[in-house]
């Protein structure tokens, strides 16, 4: 764990300086330039009026409108699920009662920071998307959820939101900085005037959310999107990305590589790629860890996995937020592991028993086996264990997320288990944390 | 029809009742939380099974039941409720209007041992409420449809507002039967 309780690579990290705020968000030049064309023409955020020369007017599109074209576009939801947004929408209109609709760019995921350069890069393709969704569902107000503190992008974002005078007025909300926080059912349940802490569900957000209203939570990534596809079309969109993953991912890109930053990637690029994006890697990597903490470790031989969910999920891995963090072959996999479990059970709202309980049994016995202490082999059989009776068994999917993570770890770094195991662990298992644990 | 039992994993507080009630559905891990077995590899619960009238009947009812009984009072609540439970019949009329706080205030006037029930305490940790997923199904006879149907109804008319079950038995749509 970091002692300083600041992100180990601070320094060698660009910030960007067009923005008061300052923020671990670097957007590297990519190849395709989606979201994220204003920036990497202007090297800034656009305003207003730069923003509308340069994607043209938003167009008004109905609720059926809006359905039929997400549907023909393929749009799957940018928040990690990868649940296709067309669905989501037609529950949402299906609804009497009008909706509201929420803009989730909490960015829970600690690894993450590509909601966080999504605002600062491109804030009027967001609220684009938020107005052009909620007139089309003739929502009854809309709501701009962040994770905001003293420095965040809560002021600038209030300000820009009210430039607009869009139909139906966005609220920029702040939510606290915790991993569930911003969780579907939690981030609901906070903005309903409770405690940002998941719900069990159903209801489902869209039947009954903020304020018992049918409730539309995407995260802010997808309505960019939208507010690109409504400008150019469907077959625009699927002209970049797979026939299952159509159009472009932001992918926050950290760890051993030369500029960790987010890159904007046609879906299916493949990791290597998007790692060579981000100046590539700064040494041997043995692992990449991906789709942030409650992921999945892919070993350096699947480099070549497209980014796509299908593709993640088959090489054992996970897509979820397009997250990278190749781990540097001198650093050691399990103790790293040993502390991203002991993270998501501090982080874990201790709702649920097998969440409550489970989580730090786990990140217990992942860092005896870290340590290679005696106990190890006993640790290792009660750990096997245990990852089953903690999967599927709380309200969110933050234990099902630990348990994945240390199940890849396990598969991943099984040579270095068998070291460990034995009383041998490896020299770097007490090095520092390389990876970002803080929230920003 | 198939049925399937559902855990609120928020409302749960590791009674483990529900394991007592249903030990061939139902395991506790080592927190004791109810894990649920797959229903396919349990033994349906037959009509005449005294447990499936638990199940049909007060399941829903149970842990909620259990979180407003003090500690030192449980056993007795119990046995107070096999009791009832037991002399019930399927066809019994009264087999779909029993509900647990029918039920509790029946034994308050019968003068049975203190069973004490706050009917508002639940309220709050329940709105949050319900569930997640899990299996466990059990299979029963078709005929049955319209008492088993309207008995694992959540809202019996005595329930108070806002009230949710913590284990719920819901019917599993997908089902054929």
């Amino acid at each position: 764990m970091n002692p300083t309780g600041t992100h180990p690579l601070a320094d060698t990290v660009p910030r960007t300086d067009h923005t008061p705020q300052p923020t671990r968000a670097r957007a590297a030049t990519p190849s395709p330039s989606r979201l994220l064309a204003g920036w990497s023409a202007g090297g800034r955020a656009d305003d207003l009026t730069t923003h509308r020369r340069r994607y043209g007017p938003l167009p008004h599109l109905t609720a059926d409108e809006l359905v039929d074209l997400v549907h023909a576009a393929g749009l799957r939801g940018r928040g990690g699920a990868g649940f296709p947004t067309s669905v989501k929408l037609r529950a949402v209109a299906d609804r009497r009662r009008r909706p509201v609709v929420v803009a989730n760019g909490c960015e829970g995921e600690p690894a993450s920071c590509k909601d966080a350069a999504l605002l600062d890069c491109a804030p009027h393709l967001v609220l684009d998307g938020i107005e052009l969704v909620a007139r089309a569902l003739g929502a009854e107000s809309a709501i701009l959820a962040i994770h905001d503190g003293p420095d965040g992008p809560g002021p600038r974002l209030r300000t820009l939101a009210a430039q607009r005078q869009g139909p139906v007025p966005v609220r920029v909300r702040g939510v606290p900085a915790r991993y569930v926080a911003s969780e579907e059912t939690a981030l609901v349940n906070f903005l309903s005037g409770g405690p940002a802490t998941p719900t069990t569900s159903p209801p489902r957000p869209t039947d009954r959310g903020v304020g018992g209203a049918p409730t539309l939570v995407d995260n802010i990534e997808t309505l960019a999107h939208i507010a690109l596809i409504a400008r150019n079309g469907a077959p625009w969109f699927r002209e970049l990305g797979t026939p299952d993953l159509p159009g472009t991912l932001l992918v926050s890109i950290d760890g051993a590589v030369h500029t960790p930053g987010v890159v904007e990637v046609a879906a299916g690029t493949t990791v290597r790629a998007a790692i060579e994006l981000c100046g590539g890697p700064s040494g041997h990597v043995q692992a990449v860890l991906s789709g942030g903490y409650g992921g999945a470790w892919l070993p350096a031989t699947a480099i070549e996995t497209p980014l796509t969910h299908t593709a993640m999920r088959a090489a054992g891995a996970a897509l979820g937020v397009p997250t990278l963090l190749p781990l540097p072959s001198g650093a050691c996999g399990l103790a790293h592991t040993a502390r991203l479990v002991r993270f998501l059970a501090d982080q874990s709202a201790g709702q649920c028993g097998p969440c409550l309980f489970g989580l730090p049994a786990v990140a217990a016995d992942l860092a005896a086996i870290a340590a290679g202490s005696r106990d190890a082999r006993h640790a290792h059989d009660r750990l096997r264990h245990r990852l089953d009776l903690v999967t599927g068994r709380g309200a969110c999917a933050l234990p099902d997320g630990a348990a994945r993570l240390t199940r890849t770890a396990l598969d991943v770094f099984s040579a270095d288990l068998r070291d460990h195991l034995t009383g041998r662990p490896c020299l770097a298992a007490g090095a520092p944390m390389i990876f970002p644990l803080e929230f920003r | 029809m198939i049925k399937r039992l559902r855990v609120d994993p928020i409302a749960c507080a590791a009674h483990g009742l529900c394991a007592d009630l249903l030990p061939d559905h139902i395991d506790l891990d080592e927190w004791g939380y109810p894990i649920l077995a797959d229903g396919r590899t349990g033994r349906p619960l037959g009509r005449d099974d005294q447990r499936y009238l638990l199940n049909t009947i007060f399941l829903d009812d149970y842990c909620t039941w259990a979180l407003r009984v003090p500690e030192r009072q449980l056993q007795a609540a119990a046995e107070l409720l096999l009791a009832a439970v037991s002399a019930l019949r399927p066809d019994d009329a009264a087999f779909a209007a029993w509900r647990l706080p029918a039920l509790l205030a029946a034994a308050a006037a019968g003068g049975g041992d203190g069973v004490e029930e706050e009917e508002e305490e639940e309220e709050e940790d329940e709105d949050d409420d319900d569930d997640g997923d899990d299996d466990e199904d059990d299979t029963d006879e078709s005929s049955d449809d319209s008492s088993s149907s309207s008995s694992s109804e959540v809202a019996g008319g005595s329930a108070p507002a806002g009230w949710r079950p913590l284990i719920e038995v819901v019917e599993d749509t997908a089902a054929t039967s």
